[in-house]
């Protein structure tokens, strides 16, 4: 069902004009060459101009962070922690300005904005209080008798972070807050498809008094991940977006020396056990499905019921699926917004054809969805059901709003799709059953487990999770994990002569 | 006002500020009546519900997550409808009572329908229809019949 509503909240800006890089704590413009056209989803228009920074203004920002760099390593953690309070308190007083930006660049409902601006928050209060998550131990006589011994965590230098599009404001928090705090300088390279938000974040983070340097942004494209990956002076990369780029990222940043992490694509399945309950889980499935138009590497895009769960599995939820009302997300009283841009939304309409073309029957089409007065990247809720473990919508992430069902007739079995998966982001299961929950857990081969939650996104203070080709190094964003992808531990013996 | 939907904790949210703004201008409307005696209550109730309005609003930007932005079925918006129109001097007392109510009767079910996607929410939801009742029992003080 598609609705507009005339009523919509007002965005902060129609046009936030040629995007510039922050640098060295000045707002500056990037000799570019090339620009993309930063288009609002939901009606087309264009909204901003972003540059695509050449290999140059990466190096002024990577000679801005290390200029600062010392001086910042030397700031006690408990006054670094004190700028990211004040920087919370400003995110909190333009929470709202922050949450519009997002949907009108992005395109989800300005709900789920709030819900990401909420995240990023958490995220800002966690790397707060560093002076407890940095702490190293030591061991008096650790070494032997009169000689003790004890581990420091110390920042490296000079980190950057490449964030995706669909989480504009968040993902960039899973892991420049962590850097900053431990005491290292940051380069930001946000999505060059949704920057806008970014911008607004680092003018609070200028107004929040950080010292110049100590947090860049430079925007771009392949361009800008390139010199970043290669640049000698960038000690670590942190990285999500798709697979295919995520294992380029990492290969390319590992073999010049650098620490890296890099989140990628995801194939989530939502298992429904015969014991469920249906009428509490559906809706949690329907959100996690179709929640930010399925842009969202923790989305469940596999449905499974089990055994006697199948059929009123596959009803209910395409009959929740089919009152979902699409629209522009500054209308409050929408659910779904549009997808990010022409390009996926032709993606993401090519695989539901090609899921019909390879015999899977479209129970709900969200192809043809249109919505009066906004001609921007529209697909409606759709459900492909009788999928097969061979049909590319099975195996490939399609990143929108579409659902696969499948039929399976067991937990085993669904376990063994699972671990068989190359993707290794997310999986869930709804049962009544604490043993089948348990050998769900215990089992799935996936970073983030549901039980009864369809999204099991980690809360700031803990890791986030993925494994196989969901992610590639070894310690996630966030919390302690992040904390030590940004330090390094040096032991120190004393004996005292 | 217009029947809500009350789908999901954002809907929730909506429903409240609305409700509040309503209940705000309702009190201005008892404050401007020519024959009020209590203007100056009415207009620190209405004042109050604004104060209540504002605690909403942080309650959206503290607890709304994308976790909780599932669909909520349990509450038939019908049941929470105020009218908040200009009162004649002699029904005073009685829209207030039923204003009140209604809003009462919201903010509970409200708490109820979010019990099991955040504690903190029902604790503010509870707080806010624990204050309908008490307001409830101030105009009947305050406002002749």
């Amino acid at each position: 069902m598609v609705q507009q509503k005339a009523t919509s909240l007002p965005e902060v800006q129609a046009n936030y004009g040629d995007l510039k890089n922050f640098i060295g704590g000045k707002w500056v413009d990037s000799h570019a060459t090339e620009w993309l056209d930063d288009t609002n989803p939901a009606t087309g228009g264009k909204i901003a101009r972003v540059p695509f920074s050449p290999k140059e203004d990466v190096d002024a920002a990577v000679q801005a962070g290390l200029a600062a760099w010392e001086e910042w390593r030397e700031t006690p953690p408990i006054t670094r922690g004190r700028y990211f309070f004040a920087l919370r308190d400003l995110m909190e007083e333009h929470f709202e300005e922050l949450a519009r930006i997002v949907t009108q660049d992005h395109g989800k409902i300005i709900d789920e904005a709030r819900g990401e601006i909420r995240r990023a928050i958490e995220n800002v209060e966690v790397a707060a209080g560093i002076p407890s998550l940095m702490m190293g131990y030591g061991l008096e006589d650790g070494a032997a008798a009169g000689i003790d011994e004890e581990v420091l965590y110390q920042p490296l230098g000079v980190f950057a972070g490449i964030s995706p599009f669909n989480f504009p404001a968040m993902v960039q928090s899973w892991f420049w807050p962590y850097a900053v705090a431990t005491g290292n300088c940051w380069v930001a390279k946000p999505s060059e498809q949704d920057p806008v938000v970014q911008v607004y974040l680092a003018q609070l983070i200028e107004k929040a008094g950080f010292p110049p340097g100590v947090y860049n942004m430079v925007h771009g494209a392949k361009e800008a991940v390139e010199a970043i990956t290669d640049h000698p002076d960038i000690k670590g990369v942190s990285f999500v977006g798709s697979t295919q780029i995520a294992k380029l990222v990492y290969a390319r940043a590992a073999s010049h020396g650098k620490r890296v992490q890099c989140g990628g694509g995801a194939k989530n399945l939502l298992v429904v056990l015969p014991d469920a309950k249906l009428e509490k889980i559906v809706p949690n499935m329907i959100s996690s499905v179709y929640g930010t138009a399925g842009e969202r590497c923790l989305a469940g895009s596999v449905i499974v019921g089990i055994g006697e769960a199948r059929d009123p599995v596959r009803k209910k939820f395409a009959e929740h699926a089919s009152k979902i009302k699409v629209g522009y997300g500054l209308d409050e009283t929408v659910q779904m917004g549009p997808v990010i841009s022409k390009k996926h939304q032709e993606r993401v309409l090519g695989y539901i054809d090609k899921g019909e073309g390879e015999g899977a029957t479209v129970a709900l089409d969200g192809r043809g969805c249109t919505v009066s007065g906004y001609p921007g990247y529209f697909v409606g809720p759709t459900v492909l059901d009788g999928v097969t473990p061979d049909m590319t919508v099975a195996k490939e992430e399609i990143f929108g709003p579409v659902a696969s069902v499948f039929e399976m007739d067991d937990l085993d079995e669904a376990i063994a799709w699972i671990n068989r998966s190359p993707y290794g982001n997310a999986a869930s299961i709804y049962t009544s059953s604490g043993k089948a929950a348990r050998d769900f857990r215990y089992r799935a081969r996936a970073g983030s487990v549901g039980i009864n939650i369809g999204i099991a996104a980690a809360m700031a203070y803990f890791p986030f999770g993925g494994m196989k080709n969901s992610f590639f190094g070894d310690l996630h964003p966030q919390g302690r994990d992040a904390v030590r992808f940004f330090t390094e531990s040096k032991v120190v013996i004393t004996r005292w002569i | 006002m217009d029947v809500p939907e009350l789908t999901n904790f954002g809907s929730l949210i909506r429903y409240a500020l609305e409700l509040e703004d309503a209940a705000a201008s309702f009190y201005d409307g008892v404050a401007s009546l020519p024959s009020s005696a209590h203007a100056s209550a009415a207009r620190e109730i209405a004042g109050i519900h604004r104060d209540r309005r504002r605690e909403v609003e942080r309650a959206r930007q503290r607890f709304l997550n994308e976790v909780i932005l599932e669909p909520i079925t349990s509450l038939d918006g019908h049941r929470y409808v105020v009218d908040a129109s200009p009162p004649r001097p002699e029904e005073v007392v009685a829209r207030a009572e039923a204003l009140e109510e209604t809003s009462r009767r919201f903010y509970s079910d409200a708490a109820e329908a979010a019990r099991s996607m955040l504690a903190e929410a029902v604790r503010t939801f509870r707080r806010l229809a624990d204050g309908n009742g008490q307001m409830a029992a101030r105009i009947r003080g305050i406002v002749p019949r």
